[in-house]
Order: C-alpha cells, then sequence, then structure tokens
C-alpha cells in the first residue's frame, strides 16, 4: 500500500489530538467529581437527575414542614396539658366545696380561687405561638379568639374565632391539621350525661336530689322532648310531663326513695331525699355548655348564701352538675390531645420514613452523576498510556526519511 | 549517428522534464489538494531500415495528475456531511450546557417557587414569608428569561451565520466559474490529452471547500468545465455562470433569514429542505430543528406554570380580603400569526388564534394553509395533518384558531395562503410577575364552613373547597344549609338570594355544591341542625389556597402527563439526546471524512521517500543520456579522424 507523507503527520497528529480529547473529557470528571457534565452524556440520567432532584427538594420542603408541623402540635398539646391540669385543680376545689358543712364565707374564698383560675383559663384559650398567631382560633388567627364581657352574672366568654383549621402538607398525600379550632376544644362540650340534663327545678322547698340518669335504649328515646317530673300529693307522687307536647306521660306515681324512674322512654334516673309538693325536676336534651360558662356557673353557685335545707340541697345539686360538666370539659380536652399525640406520633413516624427516603433519593442521585473514581482513575491511566504511545510512534515514524542519507 | 544524438537529446530532455516533476511534487508536498503529478514518457516510433525497425529513443507526451474522481466525490460527500454535522452539533452544544446546568436550569428556580409557596402555607400572614415567594417568582421568571434570551441570541447568531456562509457560497462559486473559464481556455489551446493539472487541483480544492458549506453535486462538463448542482437540482454554477446567493426575511417567519438564488432578475427563495448538507445546511437544520424544539418546549412550561398558578390564585383570597388576581402573565393568550410574504396581498385575508387549554398545548410550530376549500394544518414538530375543514373557528392541540374579522368583514384567504402559528414561541419571553403587593397574595380560601352551635347531631362539616373558574359571582354570600324534621333532607338559604334548594335528599359524604364551592356533610345530623358557608373574613391564617397552589408542583398540568419539572427534563433529555445523536453522527461523519480524505492522499499525496527515489532514479536517466551525447560524439570524431 501507498502512503503519502502527508498521511503520516495526518494519522499521527489526529491520533494524538483524539488521544488528548480523551484524556481531557476524564480529567474533566475527575476533577468536577461529575460523571455528568451536560446532559449529551447520558440523556436518560440527566433527566432521571432532574426527577430525583425534585424529589429530594420536595423530601426536604416535606421535613421542613413536619418540623413546623411538630412544633406547632407540640405547643397545643403543652397548652391543652395546662389547661388539664387547672380544670383537674378546679375539679378537687369543687368536691372540697361540695361539703355541706363549709361556711358561706369558706365556699366564697373558693370561689375566689375559681374565678382566678377562670382568668387564666381565658388566658390559656388565647395562648399564641412563637409568631403572634392565636393557636386556638381556626383561620382568624391574628386576634384574641376568645373575648370576655363582665356582666350582672359574672363573666361572659365570647369565640370570634372560626371552625377553619390550618393544615401543612407533611408527605405527598398527607396533611396534618396543626391545632383545633377554640370552639370545640372549650366550647363545644356537651353537658349532662351526654344526653339529657336532670336539674333541680329553681324554687323547690325540699331536699330531694336527681341524679344524672342514663339511657336505656336510644331508640326509645324522643329525640328534642324536654320532661318534668312533679310531685303531687304530700310528696309521695309524681307525675311525669313532656313538657315540648305538654302531655302527661304518667301520674300519680308512687315516690321511693333513690328508686330508678323509668317512666321517660329510654331515660333512667333516680330521685332521692324527701321533695316537697310542688317540687319539680327537669329533664331536658343536653346542649353545650363551654367551659367557661361551666367554671363561671361553680363561682355563682358557690357564691350563693346557703341557709335552709333547701339552699343545702340545691348547693349539692349544682356542684354536682358542675362535677359532671368539668369532667365532660375534662374528657372533651383529653380527647383532643388524643387526637394531638396520635398526629404527632403520625409526623414523627413520616420523619423517620422520609429521613431514609432521603438517604436513598441521595444515593441514587450520586450513581447517576458523580463520578465512579476508581474506573475513571484507571481509565486515565490507560488514556495516558495510548497517548504517550501515539506520541512516541509518531515521533519515530515521522522521522525516517531518505533524504537523512542523501 | 544523428540517431543516437537525438535519442540521447531526448534522453537528457525527458529526464530533465522527470526530474522538474518530482521537483515540483517535492514542493507541492505540502500544498492542500495537490496531486502528484507524473510525466509519462512512451517509446518513440521505430524507422524501418532494412534490419528491421530501428529505435528512435523516448520522449514524455504528456504530465497527467494522479487523481481518482471517484475518491474525490467520496470526499466531497463526506466533508458535506461532516460539516453539517458539526454544525448543528457546535450549536447544539450551547443549548445542551444551557439547559443540564445544574444550577442555571429551570428545574432549581422553580423548586425555589414552590418552597417559597409552602414557607407562606406554614404562615400565611407572616409578610417575610410572603416576601421570599414573591422574590423567588422574580428569580423564576429571570431564570425563564435567560434561557430564553440565550436561545434567542443563539437565533440571531444562526440569521447571521447563515449569511456569513451564503457569503463564503458566492465567492467559492464565483471562483470556481472562473476557473472553470481558464481551465476551458487552456484545454483548447494546448491541445487533446494536455490537462491544466495545477488548475484542475485548484478547483477540486474550491468544491471540496464549497461542499463544506452546502452541498453541491458535481456534473463535468466535455470542455473540462464543472457544473454543480444543489440537492433540489436548482443549478449553482454553470460553466462559466455562478448563480449569486442573498438573503432576505423569511416569507413564514419574518425574524428568520431566508436564503435567495438569483436567476435571472428574479430572485428565487429557496426552502431550508432545499438546502442541506455543509455548514448551511447544519445551520438550516438547528434552526429548524433542536432551536425551535427547544424555545417552544421552554415556552410552553412558562404558559403552563403561568396559567395553572393564576387559575390557582384567582381562587383565594389575599391578606386584604380580596379575591386573588393574576400572578404572573405570558401577555395574554392570544398566539403569534404570521401572514407568510406569498399571500395574495388583495385578499388580505388575516388569521389570528388563542390559547384555549393550555394542558392541551404542543411544543409546536403550525402551518396553516387554505386550500381552496378547507383548512389544512400541519404540526412542524412532527408533521401531522390535520383538515380542519371548511370554515374557522377550530380548536385543535388547545389553540382556536379564527379568521380575522376586524375590517371588512371575514374573508376567506385565497388558494394557497399559508400563517404560521407559534403559539408557544414567546412565552418564556413574555413571562412576568404581575403581582407585586406582597398582602396581594391571595393564601386563603375565600369561604368557610362552619357547624351550628346548637347543633345536637354528629353531623360535620369539610373546610369546602372553591370550584374552578369561572368564579361565582355569590361565592362568598352566606348559605345556610338546615336539616329538616326528620333529618334526612335539608334546606339551602342564601342570605342575599334567598331559598336556593328545599329538601334536598342527604347522604353522608356527598358533595353540597352551590354558589361556586363544594363540600361534605357527613356523619348524623339532627333535626334543626344547621351548617353555614361564608366569607372567611378575617381569615388570615389560612393556607388552603396556598397548598393548592404549592401542589401545582407534582401535578401532571401539561398535555395531561407532565408536571412543569417533568416537561422541564422532557426537554433536557430530548436536548440531551439530540445532541448525543449528533456527537455521534459528527464523529462518524467526520471518521468517514478522515477515511476518505486519507484515502485521497494515500491514492494522490506526495511521498518524500518516493519523490527522492524518482529524484536519483531521474538523476541517473540524465547522467546516463549525457554519456549517450558524449558517447555520439566520441562515435562522430571517430568518423572525422579516419583520414587522419
Amino acid at each position: 500500500m501507498r502512503i503519502s507523507t502527508s498521511n503520516i503527520f495526518d494519522i499521527g497528529t489526529a491520533a494524538i489530538v483524539r488521544g488528548q480529547a480523551e484524556m481531557m473529557k476524564t480529567q474533566q470528571q475527575l476533577s468536577s467529581g461529575r460523571r455528568l457534565n451536560s446532559p449529551s452524556d447520558d440523556p436518560v440520567a440527566a433527566s432521571e437527575a432532574l426527577r430525583l432532584r425534585q424529589a429530594d427538594s420536595l423530601n426536604a420542603q416535606y421535613q421542613k414542614n413536619q418540623q413546623t408541623a411538630l412544633g406547632s402540635l407540640t405547643q397545643v398539646e403543652s397548652t391543652l396539658s395546662d389547661v388539664t391540669s387547672l380544670l383537674q385543680d378546679v375539679r378537687a376545689a369543687a368536691i372540697a366545696a361540695g361539703n355541706t358543712s363549709l361556711s358561706d364565707l369558706d365556699r366564697q374564698s373558693i370561689a375566689q380561687d375559681i374565678a382566678g383560675r377562670l382568668e387564666q383559663l381565658i388566658g390559656y384559650a388565647n395562648a399564641t405561638d412563637g409568631k403572634g398567631s392565636y393557636l386556638f382560633g381556626g383561620y382568624s388567627d391574628t386576634a384574641p379568639p376568645f373575648s370576655k364581657t363582665i356582666g350582672a352574672g359574672g363573666l361572659t366568654v365570647q369565640y370570634t374565632g372560626d371552625q377553619g383549621g390550618r393544615a401543612l402538607q407533611v408527605s405527598d398525600t398527607r396533611a396534618i391539621d396543626l391545632s383545633v379550632n377554640g370552639s370545640s376544644i372549650f366550647e363545644r362540650v356537651t353537658a349532662g350525661n351526654g344526653t339529657f340534663t336532670t336539674a333541680l327545678g329553681a324554687g323547690n322547698t325540699g331536699t330531694g336530689l336527681i341524679s344524672m340518669g342514663q339511657v336505656t335504649d336510644i331508640n326509645a328515646l324522643v329525640q328534642g322532648d324536654s320532661y318534668q317530673i312533679v310531685f303531687t300529693g304530700t310528696g309521695t307522687t309524681y307525675d311525669v310531663i313532656d313538657t315540648t307536647t305538654a302531655t302527661t306521660i304518667a301520674s300519680g306515681q308512687g315516690y321511693v326513695d333513690g328508686a330508678a324512674i323509668t317512666s321517660v322512654p329510654g331515660m333512667r334516673f333516680e330521685i332521692s331525699g324527701t321533695p316537697d309538693v310542688g317540687d319539680v325536676f327537669d329533664i331536658e336534651p343536653a346542649t353545650s355548655q363551654s367551659v367557661f360558662n361551666t367554671l363561671q356557673y361553680l363561682v355563682n353557685v358557690l357564691n350563693t348564701p346557703v341557709a335552709s335545707a333547701a339552699d343545702r340541697t340545691s348547693l349539692t345539686s349544682n356542684v354536682g352538675v358542675s362535677l359532671l360538666n368539668l369532667d365532660n370539659a375534662l374528657n372533651n380536652i383529653l380527647a383532643t390531645r388524643a387526637t394531638m399525640g396520635a398526629r404527632m406520633n403520625e409526623v414523627q413516624s413520616l420523619q423517620a420514613s422520609m429521613s431514609d427516603q432521603d438517604t436513598t433519593l441521595k444515593t441514587a442521585l450520586s450513581q447517576i452523576e458523580d463520578v465512579d473514581y476508581a474506573s475513571a482513575i484507571s481509565q486515565l491511566s490507560k488514556q495516558q498510556l495510548i497517548l504517550e504511545a501515539a506520541q512516541k510512534s509518531f515521533v519515530s515514524v515521522s522521522s525516517l526519511s531518505i533524504f537523512n542519507y542523501m | 549517428m544523428g540517431g543516437l544524438y537525438s535519442i540521447g537529446a531526448g534522453a537528457l530532455n525527458n529526464a530533465q522534464i522527470q526530474v522538474t516533476t518530482a521537483g515540483h511534487n517535492i514542493a507541492n508536498a505540502n500544498t492542500p489538494g495537490y496531486s502528484r503529478q507524473q510525466a509519462n514518457q512512451t517509446t518513440n516510433t521505430p524507422s524501418f531500415s532494412g534490419v528491421g525497425f530501428i529505435g528512435q529513443g523516448a520522449s514524455v507526451t504528456n504530465i497527467t495528475r494522479v487523481y481518482d474522481a471517484f475518491l474525490g466525490q467520496q470526499l466531497r460527500q463526506a466533508n458535506s456531511q461532516a460539516a453539517e454535522a458539526s454544525t448543528y452539533l457546535d450549536r447544539m452544544q450551547h443549548v445542551d450546557s444551557m439547559v443540564g446546568d445544574p444550577s442555571a436550569g429551570l428545574t432549581p428556580a422553580l423548586m425555589d417557587f414552590f418552597q417559597g409557596m409552602q414557607a407562606v402555607a406554614a404562615s400565611p400572614a407572616d409578610l417575610s414569608a410572603r416576601q421570599s415567594l414573591l422574590s423567588s417568582a422574580q428569580s423564576l421568571a429571570s431564570r425563564f428569561h435567560s434561557l430564553d434570551t440565550q436561545l434567542s441570541d443563539l437565533r440571531s447568531q444562526t440569521n447571521l451565520d447563515i449569511q456569513s456562509s451564503v457569503t463564503s457560497i458566492n465567492t467559492l462559486a464565483g471562483q470556481i466559474a472562473a476557473l472553470n473559464d481558464s481551465i476551458a481556455l487552456s484545454s483548447a489551446s494546448a491541445g487533446s490529452g494536455q490537462q491544466p493539472n495545477d488548475l484542475l487541483d485548484q478547483r477540486d480544492m474550491l468544491v471540496a471547500e464549497l461542499n463544506k458549506e452546502i452541498r453541491a453535486d458535481v456534473v463535468a462538463g466535455t470542455n473540462g468545465t464543472y457544473s454543480l448542482f444543489l440537492t433540489n437540482g436548482q443549478a449553482l454554477v454553470l460553466g462559466t455562470q455562478a448563480y449569486t446567493l442573498g438573503t432576505v426575511a423569511d416569507a413564514e417567519n419574518i425574524r428568520d433569514t431566508q436564503v435567495t438564488i438569483s436567476v435571472g432578475t428574479t430572485q428565487m427563495r429557496l426552502r431550508p429542505q432545499d438546502l442541506s448538507g455543509g455548514k448551511l445546511g447544519g445551520l438550516m437544520a438547528f434552526r429548524q430543528g433542536g432551536l425551535t424544539d427547544a424555545q417552544n418546549a421552554l415556552g410552553r412550561i412558562a404558559i403552563a406554570v403561568t396559567e395553572s398558578v393564576n387559575a390557582q390564585h384567582q381562587l383565594g383570597m389575599d391578606l386584604n380580603g380580596d379575591l386573588g388576581g393574576d400572578f404572573f402573565t405570558t401577555g395574554g393568550s392570544s398566539v403569534a400569526v404570521t401572514a407568510n410574504a406569498g399571500n395574495n396581498a388583495t385578499v388580505n385575508t388575516q388569521v389570528s388564534a388563542a390559547i384555549a387549554d393550555y394542558t392541551a398545548l404542543e411544543p409546536s410550530d403550525y402551518r396553516l394553509v387554505y386550500d381552496g376549500t378547507d383548512y389544512i394544518l400541519t404540526r412542524l414538530s412532527d408533521n401531522a395533518v390535520t383538515n380542519l375543514g371548511a370554515a374557522l373557528p377550530v380548536t385543535v392541540d388547545g389553540i382556536t384558531i379564527t379568521l380575522d374579522s376586524v375590517d371588512p368583514p371575514a374573508v376567506e384567504p385565497a388558494t394557497g395562503d399559508q400563517f404560521l402559528l407559534s403559539p408557544t414561541r414567546s412565552g418564556a419571553t413574555n413571562f412576568a410577575v404581575v403581582l407585586s403587593d406582597l398582602r396581594a397574595v391571595a393564601a386563603a380560601a375565600p369561604i368557610r364552613t362552619a357547624t351550628g352551635a346548637g347543633n345536637t347531631g354528629t353531623g360535620a362539616v369539610s373546610a369546602g373547597t372553591v370550584n374552578p373558574l369561572p368564579l361565582n359571582a355569590n361565592l362568598q354570600n352566606t348559605v345556610t344549609i338546615t336539616f329538616d324534621d326528620p333529618p334526612g333532607t335539608f334546606d339551602v338559604v342564601d342570605a342575599v338570594n334567598g331559598a336556593l334548594a328545599s329538601d334536598v335528599a342527604y347522604t353522608s359524604g356527598a358533595d353540597i355544591t352551590y354558589n361556586g364551592w363544594t363540600m361534605q356533610i357527613s356523619g348524623q345530623p339532627a333535626a334543626g341542625d344547621t351548617f353555614t358557608v361564608s366569607a372567611n373574613g378575617n381569615g388570615w391564617g389560612d393556607n388552603r389556597n396556598a397548598r393548592l397552589m404549592a401542589a401545582l408542583q407534582t401535578q401532571a398540568l401539561i398535555n395531561g402527563s407532565a408536571s412543569y419539572s417533568t416537561a422541564y427534563a422532557q426537554l433536557v433529555s430530548q436536548v440531551g439526546s439530540k445532541t448525543h445523536e449528533l456527537q455521534v453522527s459528527s464523529e462518524s461523519q467526520s471518521n468517514l471524512a478522515t477515511a476518505a480524505s486519507n484515502a485521497q492522499s494515500t491514492l494522490s499525496g506526495v511521498n518524500l521517500d518516493e519523490e527522492a527515489s524518482n529524484l536519483m532514479r531521474y538523476q541517473q536517466a540524465y547522467q546516463a543520456a549525457a554519456k549517450i551525447v558524449s558517447i555520439a560524439g566520441v562515435l562522430f570524431d571517430t568518423i572525422l579522424n579516419i583520414d587522419r
């Protein structure tokens, strides 16, 4: 085969230039630590890397949101824990105050204490997070959600927030509510046994007490109807009247102290003590009673002087009602705290799985983008060897010429 | 004796010519395009005498170049293709490194924007979070602009490169035509069989250079001239006549440069597909292909971001208690339409187009042609043809195409009229943040729901959502839902407009939709229980709309299958694949070109060692021929000295 002189030079230099270009590329990978320096190096991997990077950034954002959510939930939880112990204190005080041997003065001082607790409770209900947002205002979190007005009956507390709840996205599919609106924590506490309330008539003169009662047959209950037990005769018989429909359900029933009364459909309660003729006991469907009202009611009850046996009965009954409502409020708050606890658990378990995902994503990204040093370095040595061979052989081939001998 | 003299003198002359030729070869060993030459020597016609034919020596009949037309043609073709691929690749590599940069690409800016949205969701009333959202929105806009500007710059640079390539082609074509003239003259005057080798080399060299600019096929003429034809059959050089190329504004898209050729006094427009091969072919392919695709794909993402964020933002409520406005803009929904320069100017029909559904957009330009009865739409990215029928408006691929009825009323176009539609081309160019007031970020939902304070049932109400645009004018009216007795049905009363519905059957968890909102009531409400939907007054802590906007990040909004970043990843992978493909083809084409060049050089190139040996051979031949003359002289002297 014939070779022209320029062939020798062209082919030789082309080989050297190619070798240099290849070495340069490996060198660039080694110095940047990246296998992919432009999408054309591996188009599929480049778009996969973008996808992973976005997933990674979303993950980071969710982790940030989880921190925020956890902080917020912890704050709500700790405030509600304060509220719980406050209500437990009030409950203990109420039990003490129920002792009829106390003097009016003793009761008044307990009432004073409870009134102070009420103010403190309003403070808790108006708690803010670190940024000045009110925890229990729903969406309206820039103004205190609970406002108080002082009237004849003591404090009245009004909820000015709404029933919204801010949530944060803590994973692709899960948004966690950061709080619970104040209305459902403090206001929507069902009174009585949850279905109906029992109470002494305001003008009772006897010492009859009525139990809180219970539901015996939910299907027999007449929704929304109120009833009255009216004592007749010499206080040994009573009538049961449905006041909503103004019909007497049962009349002239014989009264037995402490015996269960089941004349009202679906309910059962007991009346004990000695009611007078004309004494009335009211049974009404349970409505919501705010915890503030419960406390204020208790304060008012304790501030009422006790003079007669009927007063004492009334005190015992009213303190009993208050205790029942306090228990209802406590249960409501404990239920809310349980919800908070469950959410915190959920966020914490998400945190754990997200940090695993984080590692997985970063590993995947690194596998796609980062250079494998061991193979890159061995590649570089190989390319160096080839380039050196090309240079050396070029020099020796190109220096051969007949003219050297002429 | 005379015979010997003349044989000797002829041999001297031959050797001299051969040494000269070897010298010429050595001198031109490094001249590009040079083909080595050979002095061809043949035996002279013998003279007949009684004893037989007496040899009359030798003489050099001609000097030929060692050249193979087939190899030359292969080299031209390989060079042309290699130049096209490497030109396309060079430009594409700019796009490649631009979109793929992990810190300068679009993805980080998109991620920042949505992180800003999440931060607003975390503290909706916090102005500093809103500030950082707006800043990240601005940097998203500038990222779109910077990517778009780089692409636009590449386009204008490509247009300039087309002009300079046209200039080079004209120069080369002119030189080739001039050489054709010289060669025809020289060949004619030198007589048959004699060729002006060096002029032929020069012309082959120029034709090879020309093919690096544009593919031009050679047809050899009888008088030694070359005619050159473009791939569409258009003559560029005919013998001694060169046709001039020029540039004008493109008929379809006036911002681009179009190549024309002057035939006589008329200028013919050359379509991009008429110009293939070489640098010019590469530039055309880049402009029509990779560059336009990238601009359209980027524009489509900008439009999708704008439309989807705006649509959700308008469903929200800002810190001033107002409903949200536009967040971004891409300059409205109208689509750029260019009437072809060749359209019938008397009829002068104008067509307009607008985006009807951003989720259906394709990243492509369209050509609309009226064939006399129907409108034919060609999607240029894949050349899919749709017959739109005889009347406009028609909506296709999310664009509504309308006949403009400004003044006078809409007229049908003339047959053959063309329009170019670029729905997404300027999306990224016009992308801007409209929102400037921090308080105007609509993070809250405009409505909220509540359960009545005196409710005795267990019915719970969901937070409620606003239905997609258009907004209902009564959206924020207070609506009360009251359950009947028995609570199997409910009544709906709008505080402003009165009863909306009564005795609606209740299903737990079913959608309840009035006044442009949707919510669900679940559980067992009691008779007389109420639920209200009302304006979200003072709802500054609400982040429902911010969360919905943040959720757009991962929704498949583009063509029903891709999120913003997936669409961008598609663009990156598309650009990457194209670049990779060009790298491979450019390398293989340049290898082919090298192989063709080596093959030609192997045949035609000068080998110095060979020439050195030729020098020695012809030097010896010269010395021997001199000896013939000298011996002839001695012999002649012998005759002269016979009588001494």
